[in-house]
């Protein structure tokens, strides 16, 4: 036989139990979760707070190694600081090559182009996107500040107006192309969109670098409508090669390309 | 309005019971209380109560909204357990207040028969109530109580199991702290959490990088290979594991500094500059050390000078001078090519040439390795000496293998005595040799001759030459009546005294070994002018065939020694000797054949560890590491960093 007396007292306890359970693994996880900056932060008011930068400073140094102020860096050269970014960023150390770009876009006698390419592509590494489209930005005014010829030259396949076949870079096209239009459309400049081609290529040479000129407006007009009537499109057939090999393969690559370059409207 | 009844009750199922089980109680309980056969006093009732449920029971249009109209509690929900609580809990305090109306009763005097609550009351209203709690109930809420207990005891074990755990921990942590091999090997076996755990102690990292310093030679290379990246950085961004690390490789480097091996200090600072990249103290540290470096290089290189500039001191004494200094230069790495006495080569020959004369091999030996750990460039003359160096060791083998009957190891020991003509007359000069030699030839002679079955012209000089050798022998005439070598006859060339003294130099350089390089002059070059003065001159052209013969059984010797690289440039020298020699095509055909099957032997050795590299250009990736097709394409894309020649070297060959 059992007393309900009983029964309601276990109840009550085994509920007391659960809820004390119940409670302590909320705190614990709670108590789980990874502290944040500011959590872990030591007050002066902290019993542990200390001042010895011997013992702050490595600390400081593991948890974020390329934000520590370095007066070494100040002495270096613009080119050596530049050089040290391009290696950090061949190496994949976007951090290292991040902090190195900055510092020598700081400079007044850094290469604006050189400096700003970097940048964007670190950024582009690190997913910073608004970053990289910032310092894209830059790269086309430093660009069309040193000469009124974009840097920038999209590939092409051989025989054909569609670009060279590479998905990364086809994708990296789209957004210099939409930001190469948008700057134009903004500053309301004038350009002429100047298709190149190899001699051995199948087509006319002419039509065929008219036809990857047309190629480039076409996709700028999605962006920029007025285009249409602020560009020109040129076919310089085979006329202005870099290379010149004609061996159709990769190694002349840059002679099927098309530029942009800026005239007054 | 119509007083309900629980249908299901009277048939006596459960209110979910389905229509076969309803169709059952029905007919059980209809036979039961059959007017016709119960003896029930309430049977025709009870009867017309069984057929009024199972009517409405038993159609489903009918049950559904008796069900819903009636409430009914499918057993083990949520609402059935509530509603047998409540029941229990009702059933309960009518028996406790019918308890307390007989207790009140009794103590009024009533009897129970009176007004006081009677037994049989009590028990009917225990046997009529249909609100009796389940039995399920109490067992529900034990099972419920045990789950809740092994829960219980389960927390304890693991609580306990932790505790033993942390002590296991806290042993190993004191085992490290005292330095215990045991511990360490401990930990490094460990999974990232534990060891995350061990190290947590105090002191712990210190303890850890201290034992690896002491047993290990690079351990901060040596962490991640045991740990994984993760601890590694854990340890290293301790605070008494950095200073440790300095102190430590600062005291090395400075060790390293005052012995003047700036290399390998070098060498420990980058190791501390990699973990550490971005560190004041090492940065500084690296600039004082390559200020120190370029200090220390100033006052080596002017001790250099200082010994080079000893030209009064004997050569070994001013050369070891000069390789002392410059090994130290090399200890604290040389930046810049060291000037060099252009003298020296013709010196050191000269000083191994007289040490040789003077069978001094070992003094010959100090000199030539002397002369190569400080001129390490390559030099033909050095070579030759090193081989008129072996080969006089070998002088008991050549003269007992020139004594004997085996004419193939004849024949290979007088082509290598072509290359030491002071050797060649020592060896010549013994007379089993002269013996032996003699024997030799008159069987090659006779060879020819019985071949051509004893019909030979022979022309008269070589039957007067014959004669005089038989005359020799017979002791009627003297050697030196023959001649020596074969173009120095006794008989002038040319009487011009110019042309004689040329020829004479030109000996000179022939015996010093100075064939086609060497300062002051070579025999080659010394021939060509005797010839240009005088065209035809058979001395010139008997050295130039000298200078040949030297040459092919050079680059025999080196053929069969596989030197095939010295091998190469005696050939090549051959040829500016003279383009033309028959010995050349055989000679490049031999060393061809020596290269590929060099090649052969080096790919089956290398063949099962080297690792599959890729179709196209084997090269290009050791060149440009980290290059991708993409990004070099951005690259030229981009048009700001032109390619550089590995990139291009790999845009060929890996990109389509």
């Amino acid at each position: 036989m059992y007393s309900i007396i009983d029964i309601h007292s276990l109840t009550k306890l085994t509920l007391l139990i659960l809820g004390i359970a119940f409670l302590i693994s909320c705190v614990s996880q709670q108590t789980r979760q990874i502290p944040t900056e500011a959590d872990t932060k030591i007050t002066p008011i902290s019993p542990i707070h200390t001042t010895d930068s011997r013992i702050t400073e490595p600390v400081i140094r593991v948890k974020n190694p390329v934000r520590v102020e370095n007066p070494v860096y100040d002495s270096l050269e613009t080119d050596v600081l530049l050089d040290k970014a391009e290696t950090a960023l061949e190496n994949k150390k976007y951090e290292e090559a991040l902090l190195f770009f900055e510092l020598a876009a700081k400079r007044s006698d850094t290469p604006l182009v050189r400096t700003y390419a970097g940048l964007y592509q670190t950024h582009l590494k690190l997913k910073q996107t608004a970053a990289a489209e910032d310092a894209f930005r830059r790269l086309l005014e430093a660009s069309f500040k040193k000469s009124d010829k974009l840097n920038f030259k999209f590939l092409f396949s051989v025989n054909s107006s569609e670009f060279i076949n590479d998905a990364d870079l086809r994708n990296e096209y789209s957004f210099w192309l939409r930001q190469i239009a948008r700057y134009l459309d903004e500053k309301s400049l004038c350009s002429h969109i100047v298709g190149h081609s190899t001699v051995t290529e199948e087509m006319k040479n002419e039509e065929l670098s008219l036809l990857r000129a047309k190629k480039i407006q076409q996709l700028m007009e999605m962006t920029f409508p007025a285009i249409l009537q602020k560009s020109k499109l040129i076919g310089k057939g085979a006329n202005e090669t870099l290379v010149g090999t004609n061996s159709n393969n990769v190694m002349d690559t840059i002679d099927r390309r098309v530029e942009i370059v800026l005239v007054d409207c | 309005m119509m007083k309900y009844k629980d249908y299901y009750k009277i048939l006596g199922v459960e209110s979910n019971a389905r229509h076969e089980k309803i169709k059952q109680a029905f007919q059980r309980l209809a036979h039961k209380y059959h007017p016709d056969v119960s003896h029930e006093p309430d049977a025709l009732e009870r009867f017309k109560e069984i057929n009024e449920a199972y009517e409405v029971l038993k159609n489903p249009p009918k049950r559904t909204p008796y069900n819903t109209r009636s409430k009914v509690i499918v057993p083990y929900t949520y609402a059935w357990f509530i509603s047998k609580k409540n029941a229990g809990m009702r059933y309960h305090a009518k028996v406790f207040a019918l308890k307390n109306a007989e207790r009140r009763a009794r103590f009024l005097g009533r009897t129970k028969k009176g007004t006081g609550v009677s037994q049989v009351k009590l028990q009917k209203t225990i046997k009529s109530s249909n609100m009796k709690p389940t039995q399920k109930f109490p067992l529900l809420l034990m099972g419920v109580f045990v789950l809740i207990l092994s829960a219980v005891t389960m927390g304890v074990i693991f609580a306990i199991s932790l505790l033993g755990q942390k002590q296991e921990y806290q042993q190993i942590q004191t085992a490290i702290l005292q330095g215990d091999k045991s511990a360490i090997e401990t930990l490094e076996r460990s999974d990232s959490e534990t060891a995350k755990k061990i190290l947590e102690g105090e002191h712990v990292k210190k303890a850890v990088v201290h034992f690896y310093l002491t047993n290990l030679d690079s351990p901060i290379f040596a962490l991640p290979e045991i740990y994984g990246d993760t601890i590694k950085a854990d340890i290293l961004k301790d605070e008494e594991v950095y200073r440790t690390l300095i102190t430590f490789y600062f005291h090395k480097v400075d060790v390293e500094v005052k012995t003047g091996h700036f290399n390998k200090a070098f060498v420990l600072l980058d190791n501390l500059k990699e973990t550490y990249p971005f560190d004041k103290e090492v940065s500084e540290k690296y600039i004082a050390l390559q200020k120190n470096k370029k200090q220390r290089l100033t006052e080596l290189t002017q001790q250099y000078m200082e010994c080079q500039d000893q030209t009064l001191a004997p050569l070994l004494e001013r050369t070891h001078c000069m390789a002392d200094a410059r090994k130290k230069i090399e200890f604290v790495g040389i930046e810049h090519s060291l000037p060099s006495d252009s003298n020296l080569p013709a010196m050191y020959a000269e000083e191994t040439r007289l040490a040789l004369t003077e069978k001094n091999y070992e003094l010959a030996e100090r000199l030539l390795l002397d002369w190569q750990s400080l001129l390490p460039a390559s030099s033909e003359q050095r070579d030759n000496l090193l081989i008129s160096l072996a080969l006089r060791k070998q002088l008991n083998s050549i003269i007992a293998d020139l004594s004997g009957y085996d004419n193939d190891k004849i024949k290979k020991r007088l082509s290598q005595l072509t290359i030491d003509p002071t050797l060649q007359t020592e060896v010549f000069s013994t007379p089993q040799v002269q013996n032996n030699l003699v024997r030799y030839y008159l069987d090659e002679i006779l060879t020819i001759i019985m071949a051509k079955g004893g019909n030979v012209n022979i022309r008269p000089v070589t039957m007067a030459g014959l004669e005089q050798v038989l005359m020799v022998a017979r002791g009627e005439s003297t050697p030196s009546q023959l001649g020596g070598i074969p173009w120095s006859t006794s008989q002038p060339s040319s009487t011009d005294p110019d042309v004689v003294s040329k020829l004479q130099e030109c000996q000179t350089h022939f015996d010093a070994n100075r064939l086609t390089t060497g300062t002051p002059g070579t025999a080659l070059v010394c021939y060509q002018t005797v010839l240009e003065k005088n065209p035809g001159n058979s001395d010139a052209l008997a050295g130039l065939k000298a200078i040949e013969d030297r040459y092919v059984a050079w680059a025999k010797y080196a053929l069969q020694q596989n030197q095939l690289n010295k091998a190469k440039r005696f050939l090549l020298s051959l040829k500016k000797v003279n383009r033309r020699s028959q010995n050349l095509v055989p000679l490049r055909k031999r060393l061809n054949k020596a290269y590929a099957a060099q090649q052969a032997q080096s790919t089956r050795i290398s063949k099962p560890i080297s690792k599959p590299k890729p179709v196209k250009a084997p090269f290009s990736s050791s060149i440009c590491e980290g290059c991708n097709c993409s990004d070099l394409l951005k690259q030229m894309s981009m048009g700001v960093k032109p390619l550089t020649g590995a990139q291009r070297n790999f845009l060929q060959t890996q990109c389509h």
